[in-house]
C-alpha cells in the first residue's frame, strides 16, 4: 500500500516540489478528485487551506485504508465461509442417511487396537495384547529366524531336494530321467497349475482353431 | 593265481583304484575304469555274495576267457590290472532285479503263498539331528532331534537304540552334555533340562534367565556346567547330587555366545561368538584373549561370521569352525592364529575332537566330515601338525553334529539319519562293528495293527491315524500285483492335546479301544467301527496309576490293558462296556529299575512277558499276578518278542542277532534254540545290521516264525534243518528252479525275502494275508530341508 500524502508547501517554486505518495488498493473518489483538483490548477496560487482540515483529510484517508482494509478482510472471510458451507453440504449429501447412522450407533463396536490411527503414538511403538505374545517366545523366535537366516536365508546356495535326487539319478547306477517326472506325486499341484495356466494362454492367443 | 577276496581290501577299492603287486609288468595295459555300487542294499549284499559269485565265474568261465568276459560283460567292471595273473576287485554292478538275494514275490517255494498288502501311506517323517554327546565310560551315544526328542544309543550293542525320550513342540532344543551319567541338555527356550534315564522321561528344567541357550558343556572334572547365552553371557552351574545351582556369570559380551569349550584342566574356557573367538579365565571370569575370525571374501564380507563350534585341546591349541568354510587353529598363549584350512564354500558346523587329541572332524553343511589328524610329516620326526586326512560323504544334507568314538566317527544331520563310520585303522578284527552303519528308523514299532478287523494305527509325534486295509480281488501269479477292489480309507486322525509328543501307542486286536501315552497323560478311546460309521468315545475316569506308560500292550482278546510304567512294573487295567478298573500291578521279584520297552502277551491270556532296557526279561502269570520266571539275561538287548500261541514259547530276537526260544512253562531253553546256539548263526543272518522289530506266528503252520527287518522278510521254519556257514544262504530263487526232491534236500530253515525296502512293520493278518508298512527312503528325502547346491561334473 502506498500511501500518498501531499505536503503542501508555500510559495515554492515547481521544481522544488516534492511528492511522497501514499496510495491505497483503490482509489477512493475523494482522493482522485484531490489529485485531479491540484494537478489541473498549476499555474495558479496553491489555495490556502486549513491545517484542521488537511488534518481531518489525513486522519480519513487512514481511516480508509483501515477500513478497506478491514473490509477487504471481512470480505474473504464471507468467502470463506461460503465455501465451507458449501463443502459442508456436499458431504452431507454423500454421507449415509441420518437413520442408518443412529442404527449403527447402537450397535456395539468392535474396537481393533491397531486401527486407531487417530492416536498420536511416538513412531518407535506399537500396540500389541499382553496375551498375544510373551518376552521369552519372542526370543526364541528370534533366535531360530537368526539360525534360519544364516543357514537357509539370502546369502547361501541352496537347491531342491528334487533337483539332488535328479542328479543323483543322472550319474547314478541305474540312470533315469529326473525325478519330477519319474515320480508323478512330486510337485502334482504345480504341475497342475502350470496346465491350467498353459491351457489358458492357449485360449486367450487363440492359438488353436476352434 | 592270488585271490584278493578281503572285505576290508574290497572296501578300499570303493574309494579308488587298487592296483595288485602282480600286474607290474602289465602297467600299459591298466585299466581304470570302474564304478561304485550305489545303492546301499546292493553294496552290502554285493559283500556277501562276492565271493560265491567271483569263485563261481572264474570256475565256469575259465582263466583265459575270463578277461574277455571281463571286459565285454556289461555286468562287470574291473580294476587293476590286465593280464592273466592279475587280479582285480570285481564289483558287480547290476540292477536289482537280476540281484541274488532277492527274488519275484513268490514266496512259494516252501513257505506258501501269501498274499501281501503293500501300504506306503504312512507318512513317517523323521526328524533331523541336532546334536551329539559321547559317554566314554558307558560307552553309550546321547542323539538329540530338532523336534526335542532325546536317544541314547548303546555303541558296543550293534549301536541299539536303547532309550528314547519324546520331545515337544517348540522345544528348540540345541546342546547335549553328558556329566558322569547324567544327561544334560539346553536350548532355544532358555531352559536346562536333566533326563532321568531311568524311566525315560525329563526329570526338571531350570531356566538359564540368560535367553535362549545356544550351547552346554560340561568340564572334564565333571563338577560344573557351562552354557552359552543369547545376551553374551557364560554362565556357569554347579553340578550337585540331585540339581544343578548357578554358581556364576563370567564377563558379559556384546554379542551371543554360540559355541563353548572347555579346557581339559578347567581353568579356562574358549567361546566362538560373532566374529570372534574368547577366551575366558574360568576363576577371575575375565576374557585373556580376543581372536578375531575373518570374514571371508565376497558377499560374506557383508554378514558376520558366526563362529559354529570351538575345540580346546590340552595343549593350549584352539581349532574353530567357523561358518566362512575355514578350521583354524589358534594359538592361546598368543592370541594370534596358526593356521588355516579352507575345508568348504559354505559352513562348518560342527567339530569333534577324539579322547587323545590326535584326530579331529568337522562336519560341514554340504554333508561332508573331514578328518584332521595330528601326525607329522615326516617320519620319525617329532614335530606334528594337524594334517587334513580322509573325506567321507555319506550325508546328503547339512551336518550339525559330529561325535569321534574311540573307533568310529558318528555324525548326524538334517538329513535324519545317524552315520556310523568306522575307522578302518582302529580296528583289527572285521567283524560286523567295522561295516558302515546308517540308522535311519527308530528300533521301536510306530505301527499296530487289528488283526481281526484289519485296521492300523500310524503313530506320528503328534497324532494318530487309523486306516482301514483295503481289499483286492483274485489270484494272480506270484510277482504280479493284484487288482484293487476297494482302496485303504484312512478312518481318523487323533490329534494329541498339549504340546507332548506321543510316546508309545496301541490299538486293540479287535479294533474297539485305542490308547496312547505321552511324557504326562494316558489316554483311551473306545471306538465303535461299522460298515461306514465311525464314532470315537474317550475314557474320562482312568485309574490313577495309568498316568503315563513307556510302553502299552492288549491282551489277546482285547479285556485288558497292560501298561508298563515306572519301576519296570506292569499295571493291569480290565476294559469293558462300563470303562477301564484298575485289576492289579506286576513287579518283578528283584532287579533293576530300568524302564521297560517291550511287552507281549501270550494268545491264552495266561503269560505276560517283560523286556527292560538292562537286559531283563521278566514273564508273570496274569492268573496269579505274580512273577513267573526271569529269563537268563543275555548280554544283548531284546528288541523283539513273541509267545508263541500254541507253545507258549518266548522267542526273543536280539540286537546281535541271535535269537532264543524260551519255554515258558518248564522254565528253560527248547532244543531247538539250543541247537540254534550250539550249531551257531549263518555268518549272512548275523552280519545283518538292522534289528528286527517284530516277530510273529503263523496258526495254521506252527513251526513258523515271521520276523522282519528293515531290509528283509524271514520266515524261520523250525521244522527243517539249519543253515552251516558252507551252505548258500539266500537260496529261494534256486530252490525255485529246482524239482521237488532237490528242493526238499537243499532248503533250509532261513527263508528270506528281499522284495520289499524300507520296511517298517509286517504284520500277519488271521486270512493270511500279510501287511508291509514300507517307508521308501526317497519320499523322506524330498520332504527334508533345502540341500546345499554342489557342483557335480557333466551336470
Amino acid at each position: 500500500i502506498y500511501i500518498y500524502i501531499y505536503i503542501y508547501i508555500k510559495n515554492i517554486p515547481s521544481s522544488v516540489c516534492t511528492k511522497i505518495r501514499l496510495n491505497t488498493f483503490k482509489e477512493t473518489d475523494k482522493m482522485s478528485e484531490l489529485t485531479l483538483q491540484f494537478e489541473s490548477s498549476d499555474d495558479e496560487l496553491p489555495e490556502e487551506v486549513a491545517f484542521d482540515a488537511s488534518k481531518s483529510v489525513a486522519l480519513k484517508s487512514v481511516k480508509d485504508a483501515l477500513d478497506a482494509a478491514k473490509r477487504e478482510k471481512n470480505l474473504l472471510k464471507e468467502k470463506r465461509r461460503k465455501k465451507q458451507q458449501l463443502f459442508q453440504e456436499q458431504k452431507k449429501r454423500k454421507l449415509l442417511p441420518q437413520e442408518l447412522l443412529e442404527e449403527f450407533d447402537t450397535k456395539p463396536q468392535n474396537v481393533h487396537m491397531e486401527n486407531m490411527s487417530d492416536f498420536s503414538l511416538p513412531v518407535s511403538y506399537r500396540v500389541m495384547r499382553i496375551k498375544d505374545e510373551s518376552a521369552a517366545k519372542t526370543l526364541q523366535q528370534r533366535a531360530t529366524d537368526f539360525v534360519q537366516s544364516r543357514l537357509y536365508g539370502p546369502g547361501t546356495k541352496r537347491t531342491t531336494n528334487a533337483e539332488l535326487l535328479s542328479l543323483k539319478k543322472k550319474r547314478g547306477a541305474s540312470q533315469g530321467a529326473a525325478v519330477e517326472f519319474a515320480n508323478k506325486k512330486l510337485g502334482a499341484c504345480k504341475k497342475a497349475r502350470i496346465k491350467r495356466s498353459n491351457k489358458r494362454f492357449i485360449r486367450q492367443q487363440k492359438l488353436i482353431p476352434f | 593265481m592270488q585271490l584278493f577276496s578281503s572285505l576290508w581290501l574290497w572296501k578300499l577299492s570303493c574309494k579308488g583304484i587298487i592296483r595288485t603287486t602282480t600286474g607290474q609288468r602289465h602297467l600299459k595295459h591298466t585299466h581304470t575304469c570302474f564304478r561304485k555300487p550305489q545303492h546301499k542294499h546292493l553294496q552290502r549284499d554285493q559283500l556277501q555274495n562276492s565271493e560265491d559269485y567271483w569263485e563261481r565265474r572264474r570256475r565256469t568261465i575259465g582263466l583265459k576267457e575270463w578277461d574277455h568276459a571281463r571286459l565285454s560283460d556289461p555286468d562287470w567292471v574291473c580294476a587293476g590290472s590286465a593280464g592273466l595273473d592279475a587280479v582285480g576287485i570285481w564289483f558287480r554292478e547290476c540292477t536289482h532285479d537280476r540281484e541274488e538275494g532277492t527274488q519275484s514275490e513268490d514266496l512259494r517255494s516252501a513257505m506258501g503263498e501269501f498274499k501281501v498288502h503293500r501300504v506306503r501311506f504312512f507318512d513317517y517323517m523323521p526328524s533331523g539331528i541336532r546334536a551329539l554327546a559321547f559317554n566314554q565310560d558307558t560307552e553309550r551315544m546321547a542323539v538329540a532331534r530338532m523336534d526335542g526328542s532325546v536317544e541314547v544309543f548303546h555303541c558296543s550293542d550293534r549301536f541299539f537304540q536303547e532309550k528314547i525320550i519324546p520331545g515337544r513342540e517348540q522345544c528348540g532344543i540345541e546342546g547335549l552334555s553328558w556329566v558322569g551319567e547324567r544327561l544334560f541338555s539346553a536350548g532355544l527356550n532358555g531352559g536346562i533340562t536333566e533326563y532321568d534315564l531311568t524311566n525315560q522321561k525329563v526329570k526338571y528344567t531350570i531356566d538359564a534367565y540368560g535367553g535362549p541357550i545356544w550351547t552346554i558343556t560340561g568340564n572334564q572334572q565333571g563338577t560344573h556346567l557351562a552354557v552359552g547365552c543369547e545376551d553374551g553371557t557364560v554362565k556357569l552351574f554347579e553340578v550337585n547330587e540331585d540339581q544343578i545351582q548357578f554358581e556364576r556369570n563370567l564377563d558379559r559380551q556384546k554379542s551371543r555366545i554360540i559355541s563353548l569349550s572347555w579346557h581339559p584342566s578347567g581353568s579356562k574356557i574358549a567361546a566362538g561368538m560373532m566374529d570372534m573367538i574368547q577366551v575366558f579365565n574360568v576363576e577371575t571370569g575375565h576374557s585373556i584373549h580376543r581372536m578375531l575370525a575373518d570374514r571371508g571374501a565376497g558377499t560374506s564380507r557383508s554378514k558376520e561370521c558366526v563362529v559354529w563350534s570351538v575345540v580346546y585341546l590340552s595343549d593350549g591349541t584352539i581349532i574353530t569352525g567357523d561358518s566362512v568354510g575355514m578350521v583354524k587353529l589358534w594359538d592361546d598363549q598368543t592370541g594370534t592364529l596358526i593356521k588355516s584350512h579352507n575345508v568348504t564354500k559354505c559352513d562348518v558346523l560342527a567339530l569333534s575332537v577324539s579322547q587323545n587329541e590326535d584326530s579331529l572332524v568337522a562336519g560341514t553343511s554340504e554333508g561332508i566330515v573331514v578328518q584332521f589328524q595330528f601326525v607329522s610329516m615326516v617320519l620319525e620326526k617329532d614335530d606334528k601338525e594337524w594334517v587334513r586326512t580322509r573325506t567321507f560323504r555319506n550325508h546328503t544334507h547339512d551336518i550339525r553334529a559330529v561325535a569321534e568314538i574311540t573307533t568310529a566317527v558318528v555324525s548326524g544331520g538334517m538329513d535324519a539319519q545317524l552315520v556310523v563310520r568306522p575307522l578302518l585303522d582302529k580296528i583289527e578284527v572285521r567283524s560286523a562293528a567295522s561295516a558302515l552303519r546308517k540308522i535311519h528308523f527308530p528300533h521301536r514299532r510306530l505301527v499296530s495293527c487289528a488283526r481281526k478287523s484289519g485296521l492300523m494305527l500310524f503313530q506320528y509325534p503328534g497324532h494318530l491315524e487309523l486306516w482301514r486295509l483295503g481289499e483286492s480281488e483274485g489270484k494272480g501269479t506270484p510277482g504280479s500285483s493284484l487288482f484293487v477292489k476297494r482302496n485303504p480309507e484312512k478312518l481318523l486322525q487323533l490329534k494329541v492335546k498339549g504340546e507332548d509328543h506321543i510316546r508309545c501307542s496301541a490299538v486293540s486286536p479287535c479294533g474297539g479301544w485305542i490308547v496312547y501315552s505321552t511324557a504326562s497323560t494316558l489316554r483311551l478311546y473306545r471306538l465303535h467301527c461299522d460298515n461306514n460309521n465311525i464314532s470315537i468315545t474317550k475314557i474320562s475316569k482312568l485309574p490313577k496309576v495309568l498316568s503315563s506308560a513307556n510302553q502299552l500292550c492288549f491282551s489277546s482278546d482285547s479285556s485288558h490293558l497292560f501298561s508298563a510304567s515306572a519301576q519296570s512294573s506292569v499295571h493291569i487295567a480290565s476294559l469293558s462296556q462300563s470303562g477301564c478298573k484298575f485289576v492289579g500291578t506286576l513287579k518283578p521279584k528283584s532287579g533293576s529299575h530300568q524302564a521297560i520297552h517291550l511287552l507281549a502277551a501270550s494268545e491264552d491270556g495266561k503269560w505276560l512277558a517283560s523286556a527292560n532296557s538292562d537286559h531283563e526279561v521278566h514273564i508273570y502269570n496274569l492268573q496269579t499276578q505274580k512273577a513267573h520266571c526271569t529269563v537268563p539275561v543275555y548280554s544283548s538287548a531284546v528288541t523283539a518278542m513273541g509267545i508263541h500261541p500254541a507253545t507258549n514259547c518266548l522267542f526273543m530276537m536280539h540286537a546281535d542277532q541271535q535269537m532264543f526260544e524260551y519255554s515258558i512253562e518248564q522254565k528253560q531253553y527248547t532244543d531247538w534254540s539250543r541247537t540254534v546256539q550250539r550249531k551257531g548263526l549263518h555268518r549272512f543272518w548275523v552280519e545283518r545290521d538292522t534289528p528286527c522289530l517284530n516277530v510273529m506266528f503263523n496258526p495254521q503252520n506252527p513251526s513258523h516264525v515271521i520276523l522282519h527287518d528293515m531290509y528283509m522278510l524271514c520266515i524261520i521254519d523250525q521244522s527243517l534243518p539249519l543253515p552251516d556257514d558252507k551252505t548258500q544262504f539266500y537260496n529261494q530263487l534256486t530252490l525255485k528252479s529246482l524239482t521237488e526232491e532237490q528242493r526238499k534236500s537243499q532248503s533250509h530253515a532261513f527263508k528270506v525275502c528281499k522284495t520289499f525296502k524300507d520296511i517298517l512293520c509286517v504284520e500277519l493278518m488271521p486270512d493270511q494275508s500279510l501287511v508291509v508298512v514300507e517307508r521308501p527312503l526317497e519320499d523322506i528325502a524330498t520332504q527334508l530341508p533345502a540341500p546345499i547346491k554342489q557342483k557335480k561334473f557333466a551336470t
